[in-house]
């Protein structure tokens, strides 16, 4: 066979122009930031700057830069998995951390197993993120600007109430997989943190749980328990419903005429053991429901606001 | 402006954008062939010689990815050109600019005058040609999965399953095929190595290939090359990738001649 040179494919010619070739004696050329000859711009508006920032720089690099990543990471360690973990999808990730003032994606290898997902950065090693299967509660895919671009990531609620924000090449799949192996149903609408909707000056949150509210028949509906967060500031107790953050229950703290924690009959879709936290005002009551320590730490906390006891009064229904 | 400071304003400003290294003795003008069509010409030093234009002292940069690629394709272009003229060159990379003059060049040249005139005589003759091999996908599964007793009872363990159920035993499947896939490719990538490397001067695997032709999508890159190879073995190379070429469910590509970018070394100039 005869060797060709199609003047149409130009990859060649990128790749042996980009990569390749004679490169000057550092006190001879000009330099970008002690970057060799071409500017990072040059090389982003070759590669995209998308692929730059998800495989990271290296691989767009000088060959001499190349050669001394991989010498330098020769000892990777892998990924730690437990006996009998299977891993399911294996591919490259980062995960949104925010820390205080310090917001960035951290990329690694994403790994889904049998019973976990992982985020693991081979070196310096370090397990990035880390989330057994049973705790994930609901999957989002949203769209999300990156870099001028949009793009889907895959929004992860957990039963601590957190959400983490992850991206890979094929979120789609990545959701899809999740769901298939933990094999219940979940969530598909999830409350970003940063949209919660930020308390009037002066006003503090005290307190703060997951709780269930038990919802007040509405037309068909007969009382229904809804997943959600019950919040005691300084001036108010208000729950938010999980689903689309919005606020349900409402009552300003002088209007609270009681508190309490015990079993009650005749709550629709609990045990007749389970304890629930009842809360009266002027108008009404309110049930919530979760883990009894949950339920009695609220308890206190909302006691402790004011100077005796409150106990409920028995509110005649109408 | 007082005199000193043009003086120093045209200091700065002044850069060689350089194409390549060649051999000649002769200062002369290739025309305006060059980047953004700026006059391309030669600054030697005794036989050897930089092939450059006059820019600024500051690289070429831009957002614009189709402008970064026609300049590319103009430096490229002046490398065809001065390898048709002066025979193998030493090529640069693309945006490698001399801070300075044409003296600044000359005695660059001088100062490395040794290595590059080495270089040039290593490679006379000599041009750089790239050898990707593909292999269809199913055909090599199907040889990995035939090759393995533990993934061929996985398989039929699938097949038997109902679609839902197999789910998870099937990404295992994709994952261990995919494991295996990697030491077969290096496995191959070795033998087609040796069977090249009777035939080239020098050879060199490359790792990462960044773009696969439309044509070729199909199939599965196991290996690719670039070899160094004297003009007149160039025949018996392709003699040779066209037997792997005729092979059942393989596809070679074979591009060149290229200058030596390769083969260049880029840790000594």
């Amino acid at each position: 066979m005869e060797p060709r040179r199609l003047e149409c494919d130009i990859n060649d010619v990128l790749d042996k122009l980009l990569n390749k070739g004679l490169v000057l004696n550092a006190d001879l050329i000009i330099s970008v930031a002690g970057i060799p000859l071409l500017g990072v711009n040059l090389r982003a508006a070759i590669a995209g700057m998308e692929t730059m920032l998800e495989y990271g720089m290296m691989e767009a690099w000088d060959k001499s830069i190349r050669e001394w990543y991989n010498k330098e990471f020769a000892g990777r360690v892998e990924a730690p998995l437990a006996n009998g973990e299977e891993v399911i999808i294996r591919t490259f990730g980062s995960i949104w951390s925010s820390e205080g003032v310090i917001n960035a994606w951290k990329p690694g290898f994403l790994y889904l197993t049998n019973n976990r997902l992982f985020l693991w950065r081979k070196e310096p090693p370090e397990m990035l993120f880390e989330v057994s299967l049973d705790k994930i509660e609901g999957l989002m895919i949203k769209k999300e600007n990156h870099f001028k671009k949009e793009r889907d990531e895959l929004y992860l609620q957990f039963d601590c109430g957190e959400v983490a924000r992850i991206h890979v090449s094929n979120v789609t799949e990545l959701k899809q997989t999740i769901k298939m192996i933990v094999g219940k149903e979940l969530e598909n609408r999830i409350v970003i943190p940063s949209e919660r909707t930020p308390l009037p000056k002066g006003e503090e949150i005290i307190k703060e749980e997951k709780l269930w509210y038990l919802f007040p028949a509405q037309g068909i509906l007969g009382e229904t328990w809804r997943p959600g967060r019950l919040c005691l500031t300084n001036k108010r107790l208000f729950w938010v419903y999980r689903v689309d953050n919005q606020k349900m229950f409402e009552v300003p703290l002088d209007k609270v005429t009681g508190v309490n924690v015990k079993a009650r009959v005749s709550v629709p879709g609990i045990k007749a053991e389970d304890k629930v936290l009842n809360v009266t005002y002027d108008g009404g009551r309110a049930l919530f429901y979760g883990k009894a320590e949950k339920l009695c730490e609220m308890e206190s906390a909302i006691q402790e606001i004011f100077p005796k006891p409150l106990v409920p009064s028995i509110v005649r229904k109408t | 402006m007082s005199e000193a400071e043009l003086a120093r304003e045209t200091e700065v400003t002044q850069g060689r954008y350089a194409y390549c290294i060649i051999s000649g003795a002769d200062e002369m003008s290739l025309g305006n062939i060059g980047i953004e069509h700026a006059e391309v010409y030669t600054v030697s030093h005794k036989d050897i010689a930089a092939v450059v234009h006059a820019c600024q002292s500051q690289p070429y940069e831009s957002r614009d990815e189709n402008k970064v690629k026609e300049w590319i394709l103009s430096h490229n272009n002046v490398i065809d050109k001065a390898s048709e003229r002066f025979g193998t060159v030493l090529p640069f990379s693309f945006d490698a600019i001399v801070k300075g003059d044409d003296d600044t060049v000359k005695d660059w040249l001088s100062k490395d005058y040794e290595k590059l005139k080495q270089e040039l005589d290593k490679l006379r003759g000599k041009a750089e040609y790239t050898v990707q091999i593909f292999c269809d996908q199913n055909r090599l599964t199907d040889k990995i999965v035939g090759e393995n007793q533990g993934l061929r009872e996985l398989k039929e363990k699938i097949e038997k399953m109902p679609k839902r159920a197999a789910y998870l035993l099937q990404r295992k499947f994709e994952l261990q095929v995919k494991d295996a896939y990697n030491v077969m490719r290096v496995k191959l990538a070795e033998e087609f190595a040796s069977k090249i490397k009777e035939h080239v001067e020098e050879v060199k695997v490359e790792e990462k290939v960044s773009h696969v032709p439309e044509s070729y999508k199909d199939k599965k890159l196991i290996a690719a090359f670039s070899c160094l190879v004297h003009k007149e073995k160039v025949k018996r190379l392709g003699e040779v990738l066209g037997g792997i070429n005729s092979q059942e469910g393989y596809a070679v590509r074979f591009t060149g001649p290229w200058a030596p970018f390769s083969f260049v070394n880029l840790e000594e100039i």
